[in-house]
């Protein structure tokens, strides 16, 4: 069994406690407009171009098999054709054409993980799965749980919530810490924002608090677009409503996934290029705190 | 005119002093220099409201007199060769000026030295050492008098010359004492100095002013264990006074060009020595950490890391324990007394001298020699280790002969007084007089010639799809056209990534070159094998051609032990893991590894935990020391645009710490390349 994976990362500390890897696996069932990962979206390979970085050797135009790449006063990368088989990343030595993903097996992952074990140890850290959305691939989601937990590491998870109960209730004795997103708390607004509506993710939610489930709430959040006080007001009171939330952690807006976009080939669906100001964060911050007990953080 | 009557009137007393008996042994001649120098040289002018004296840039043998013949502690003398030759058109007489010239040729032949600049890889029989400030507080400059008198029947010669320097000096304080109550200085510091150094002091702050005293006496090098020493003087000093203390202390070593000091993390007071060096570049200041470290002293740490000064360092006290015991054959009771030299060479203070840096091979230089020209990488690996061993074996030969002419030529004798156990024995310090005689010995360029190896072993095998010739055509032509090679050799494995196939070749030989380093140490001189290149990776690379791994004439090397700037790109969990790899038990002289983070990340507790168990677990796994630059990539850059606006912006590079407008363009660069661990 195996899972698409585009990034492994060690020394990740945002994504639970202590020193942790956080394995990216790849395919979303939301389209979030601010999506800072394009590239976790879709579940098959993708090519990232940055044409500032090509330097004009001419392998990619030679290896295509589908004559993909254009040359010309502006070097252009037509993806009509492409068949996303990597042969020109593969070239590519100056790292203009990038494969985003890699087939991987459980073990090859924990591999990857283990070799930070001590630094786990030391710092009561562990894995922690993301992604996109690590239960699109369930099978090898419960074969990799179930090798991690027996190797005893602590195990986080991120989602989104997008998934069937039966997919959670089956993982629930082997993650430790659930990462969950709160994108937005009215039902019309989510499916705006991410194409989803958000019942199944919060009843699954509450499944998860009712099974004894340790969640920390993840509110990604974007100046004047989902951070108006309503909501701000009902993460309070859904975290008051749940027995088991340790923490809110806010996610404040960054314009990474605009340039991804570009890199990717697609169009951007938010056109917002700054960063979410300190005084946004604090204001954030304060009105959450005003409604609940629960520890609020920014991520 | 006589030779030291015209040095004389040309303001030299040092030289004056040396040339007064110009048959007497050169024990002698260094000890009426020396006793010249304090007798006559001007003295450091006292700043208002100073708490210690001396203070502020002129010392005791640099006082701003233009004079161009002075004690020098690593070499006993240093001469501005220039300005010297410039004082001859002074004398009228023609006679005069051929045995002035005479005079001047004597001194120079004094700074010879017999290791090859080839080996002259971040030193060349540069000695740091730390003085015995323990013994001269607990017996004073009195005691050392008694005991140089009682000794001196057994060698009239050598002890006579150590008490004519000491007496200068005891001679030379009071001359001090005298000045500063002609000038109304504070009058807390004069009643200190009318009883230290000469006697045991009486409070921690007379201890502290004599440390001080000694300091520049010493040369201003490294002040060891200081926090540890000052401690057993304490009573019931608010925390306020040992910080303005401390901080008027660092103030003189930071003018001062001073080198390390080593805090003690299980001693309360090292929070102030930390708290002390707030703004202040030096000294190189580390701390031994353990797992017993109280947290308010971590706090400290990266309380002080957050405010940009990178000081300071940590050490691994219980793997410097167990290194210092095999390294230096230090006796169990000595072994607490380990502490640094320089930027870091491990030396036991008050009782060893520790050339560091004396000299080094640059490792990549040797294989540019070696060539790559070869039917296998079997055979190219032969030779080159073949030439490895046989330059560190000429380094080494290089070294040990020059001991030698320093025994002979360039008595140390303010080390010979404060350093155990030179009086005792009756033997001079540079002939050997110390309890531990040893050299610490630097490799550069190991990063570098790793990620050639894995790039060798990919050509030899037909990896590259280009033959060895093609290869070797393209590295002698500076990689030129050959972009798109230089960007396939950027994506081999590159050490620093816990990659096991360039790790594995990082293990092998690490071990090898450091424990062949090792076989050369004898019973009366150890060698510590060592990786500190503080700014020298980048002149050290401008003497190396294009290498294998695609770097470019010229270019810098990696620097220290760490991963070559800009390859390491998995994180400092994988950096940690590669560095362990390398044979850090064999090398405790030491493995400077330098890491850049993100002063952002220093802020909050749950972060500061993360780091902590990140350094910690690096030292379980056997790692010796870690010094961080806490500056990120944007105040770099803004830095190099702009030094105006960054003047106190300090780095740690390769050993010691240095405001960043002091380095060269190239090295900037470097540094900047290094990478950010950010995390997250």
């Amino acid at each position: 069994m195996t899972a698409t994976v585009f990034d492994i990362e060690k020394f990740a500390v945002h994504d639970g406690p202590g020193i942790r890897t956080t394995v990216f696996l790849k395919g979303c069932p939301l389209r979030c407009i601010w999506c800072h990962n394009p590239e976790s979206q879709r579940r098959e390979k993708e090519i990232f171009f940055s044409p500032e970085k090509c330097i004009g050797c001419g392998w990619c135009f030679r290896i295509c098999p589908n004559h993909c790449h254009i040359a010309g006063e502006t070097r252009r990368f037509d993806r009509t054709n492409c068949i996303r088989c990597g042969k020109c990343t593969e070239k590519c030595y100056a790292g203009a054409l990038e494969l985003v993903g890699r087939e991987m097996t459980a073990d090859e992952v924990l591999d990857e993980v283990l070799k930070d074990k001590v630094f786990y140890e030391n710092s009561g850290g562990g894995l922690t799965l993301s992604g996109g959305e690590p239960m699109m691939h369930f099978e090898f989601l419960c074969e990799l749980l179930q090798k991690a937990k027996a190797a005893g590491l602590h195990i986080c998870i991120e989602t989104c919530g997008y998934a069937p109960w039966e997919h959670y209730e089956r993982i629930l004795s082997c993650i430790d810490l659930f990462l969950y997103d709160i994108k937005a708390t009215d039902p019309e607004k989510h499916r705006h924002f991410t194409g989803v509506t958000n019942e199944l993710i919060l009843e699954n939610l509450r499944k998860i608090d009712d099974s004894g489930g340790n969640t920390i709430l993840r509110c990604p959040l974007v100046p004047g677009v989902n951070d108006d006080d309503a909501h701000l007001l009902a993460v309070a009171a859904l975290a008051n409503s749940l027995k088991n939330v340790q923490e809110i952690d806010l996610e404040p807006y960054h314009p990474l996934g605009v340039g991804k976009c570009a890199r990717l080939g697609i169009a951007s669906r938010l056109e917002v290029n700054e960063f979410a100001d300190e005084k946004s964060i604090e204001k954030w911050l304060s009105r959450i705190r005003s409604g609940t007990e629960v520890p609020v953080k920014k991520s | 005119m006589k030779k030291n009557e015209i040095f004389s009137c040309l303001g030299e007393p040092f030289a004056a002093g040396f040339f007064e008996e110009e048959n007497a042994s050169y024990i002698s001649r260094h000890a009426d220099a020396l006793r010249e120098h304090l007798d006559r040289a001007p003295l450091p002018e006292y700043e208002e409201g100073s708490r210690f004296y001396p203070s502020g840039r002129w010392g005791i043998w640099n006082a701003d007199s233009g004079e161009c013949v002075q004690f020098f502690y690593p070499f006993s003398l240093r001469i501005d060769g220039e300005a010297l030759r410039r004082k001859k058109d002074l004398l009228q007489n023609k006679f005069d000026q051929r045995i002035f010239l005479d005079g001047v040729e004597e001194l120079e032949f004094l700074l010879q030295s017999s290791i090859p600049p080839f080996y002259a890889v971040g030193g060349r029989g540069w000695t740091h050492a730390v003085i015995h400030y323990e013994r001269i507080l607990k017996e004073g400059l009195n005691g050392y008098l008694q005991r140089i008198e009682n000794a001196r029947m057994r060698n009239p010669e050598f002890y006579g010359a150590l008490k004519q320097v000491l007496e200068a000096l005891i001679r030379y304080k009071r001359r001090c004492l005298e000045y500063l109550t002609a000038c109304g200085a504070d009058e807390r510091l004069t009643a200190a100095l009318e009883w230290v150094p000469e006697r045991t002091p009486r409070s921690f702050y007379e201890a502290f002013v004599a440390c001080n005293f000694l300091w520049y006496v010493d040369g201003c090098d490294s002040s060891g264990r200081i926090d540890r020493i000052l401690n057993s003087y304490r009573t019931n000093e608010p925390e306020s006074e040992l910080c303005e203390l401390f901080a008027a202390f660092w103030r003189n070593v930071d003018l001062n060009d001073g080198w390390h000091a080593l805090f003690d993390s299980h001693l309360p007071i090292c929070k102030s020595a930390i708290l002390g060096q707030r703004g202040y570049r030096r000294p190189n200041s580390g701390i031994l950490i353990d797992e017993d470290t109280p947290s308010d002293v971590w706090d400290a740490v990266f309380d002080a890391w957050a405010s940009s000064n990178p000081s300071p360092a940590l050490y691994a006290r219980r793997n410097y324990e167990n290194g210092a015991g095999t390294g230096l054959g230090v006796s169990d009771e000595d072994l607490r007394d380990y502490a640094f030299g320089g930027c870091t060479e491990l030396m036991v203070q008050g009782k060893s001298h520790v050339v560091s840096t004396d000299a080094g091979i640059n490792l990549l230089r040797i294989l540019s020699a070696t060539g790559i020209r070869f039917s296998s990488y079997e055979e190219f690996y032969e030779r080159f280790v073949a030439d490895v061993k046989r330059h560190i074996a000429r380094m080494i030969h290089s070294i040990r002969k020059n001991a030698v002419f320093r025994a002979d030529y360039i008595p140390q004798l303010i080390r010979t007084l404060f350093m155990d156990d030179c009086i005792e024995r009756g033997i001079e310090f540079n002939a050997g007089g110390v309890r531990y005689n040893g050299s610490v010995v630097n490799v550069a360029g190991l990063n570098n010639v790793v990620n050639s190896l894995v790039v060798l072993k990919r050509l030899y095998s037909g990896a590259l799809g280009l033959s060895v010739e093609e290869f070797a055509d393209r590295m002698d032509r500076n990689f030129s056209g050959c972009e798109a090679l230089v960007a396939q050799l950027r994506q081999l494995p590159k050490f620093g990534n816990d990659n096991e196939e360039a790790d594995s070749i990082a293990e092998e030989l690490s071990a090898l070159i450091f424990q062949y380093m090792t076989s050369f140490s004898r019973k009366d001189h150890f060698i510590l094998p060592s990786i500190i290149l503080f700014a020298t990776y980048g002149p050290l690379g401008a003497a190396v051609p294009a290498s294998p791994e695609g770097r470019l004439d010229g270019m810098p090397l990696g620097d220290s032990c760490g991963p070559v700037q800009g390859t390491d790109l998995n994180g400092p969990t994988a950096m940690l893991k590669s560095v362990l790899k390398l044979d850090q038990k064999n090398a405790p002289g030491t493995l400077v590894l330098n890491i850049r983070l993100n002063k952002k990340m220093l802020k909050d507790h749950e972060n500061r935990e993360k780091w902590k168990a990140l350094f910690l677990s690096y030292f379980r796994m056997g790692g010796l020391h870690i010094q961080p630059t806490v500056a990120d990539t944007e105040t770099l850059k803004a830095a190099m645009k702009d030094p105006a606006s960054y003047e106190g912006l300090i780095i740690r590079i390769g050993g010691y710490s240095e405001y960043f407008n002091r380095l060269s363009d190239d090295l900037k660069r470097e540094v900047i390349k290094r990478e950010e661990h950010i995390a997250g």
